[in-house]
């Protein structure tokens, strides 16, 4: 079986989002999309908001599976988990597995995770001509993001323009 | 080449598996040309020309024809630097064309 690489599929499914949503700027707004999700995910993905942790994705026994939040959390933190563990929970799907998404768990996941959450949060087609002009404090407050994000962000173009 | 429309084409197949059926089982002609692709006549033909037996070769065989797309279009620009795909915020990547 031939396999796309995880930076296409990051590509498609953030697409799909953000088109299914109708999101056409900053900030992305993900808690929406994990309390409505995709009509053939919503046994898959949703949200629930627990005072502990930061965010999972997790399939209870009911079969209903969420991304478990911590309500406590700051804000742009709490966005940046809730992405990561939709990751997770886009990777059990059923046309996830098919699409040749990572099983999980495994060893590369938190790398896995951060390129979608990034890809999603920070999506290319909504950022302004000039974001790379930003500091990293306006990026992360236009996305909605934590700084050190933003920041990391920043650098990977530096160094691509470098 | 819409990227866009073939990213999305891909990523809903990534989140509907009516979609992804109709995708690998028959209906690919129809879906295609759905208006919010907006692909071009010649990418809905290169698109059907694909022999997938599951999706993820499906979706490998559209990376690989964005690929090659984007290295026709390189090398036709002549420059020496391009980028690998849509330029993306979370996943930049360049290669360095072989001199011919």
């Amino acid at each position: 079986m031939a396999r796309p690489s995880l930076e296409f599929l990051c590509d498609c499914l953030a697409t799909a989002l953000l088109s299914h949503y109708g999101v056409t700027q900053m900030p992305v707004p993900l808690r929406d999309m994990l309390l409505a999700p995709p009509p053939e995910l919503s046994g898959d993905l949703g949200l629930t908001e627990v005072t502990f942790g930061d965010a999972m994705w997790l399939r209870p026994p009911s079969g209903l599976a969420s991304v478990f939040v911590n309500a406590d959390m700051p804000e742009a933190e709490s966005r940046y988990a809730m992405a990561r563990a939709m990751f997770v929970g886009l990777c059990t799907t059923k046309t996830g597995r098919a699409a040749g998404l990572p099983s999980v768990p495994n060893d590369q996941l938190k790398a896995q995770s951060d390129l979608f959450a990034r890809r999603l949060l920070m999506a290319p087609e909504l950022l302004p001509a000039d974001w790379e002009k930003l500091g990293p404090q306006a990026l992360a407050a236009l996305c909605g993001v934590p700084e050190p994000v933003a920041e990391a962000q920043l650098l990977s173009v530096s160094n691509f323009e470098a | 080449m819409s990227a866009k429309g073939l990213n999305e084409l891909v990523g809903r197949a990534c989140i509907s598996e009516t979609f992804m059926r109709g995708l690998m089982n028959g209906q690919r002609a129809e879906l295609i040309r759905l208006p919010e692709f907006e692909l071009e006549p010649e990418e809905a033909q290169a698109l059907l020309a694909i022999e997938a037996e599951t999706l993820a070769d499906f979706a490998a065989a559209v990376e690989g024809l964005m690929k090659q797309r984007e290295s026709r279009a390189a090398r036709a620009e002549g420059p020496l630097w391009a980028s690998l795909r849509r330029p993306s915020a979370a996943n930049m990547g360049v290669y360095l064309r072989q001199p011919r």
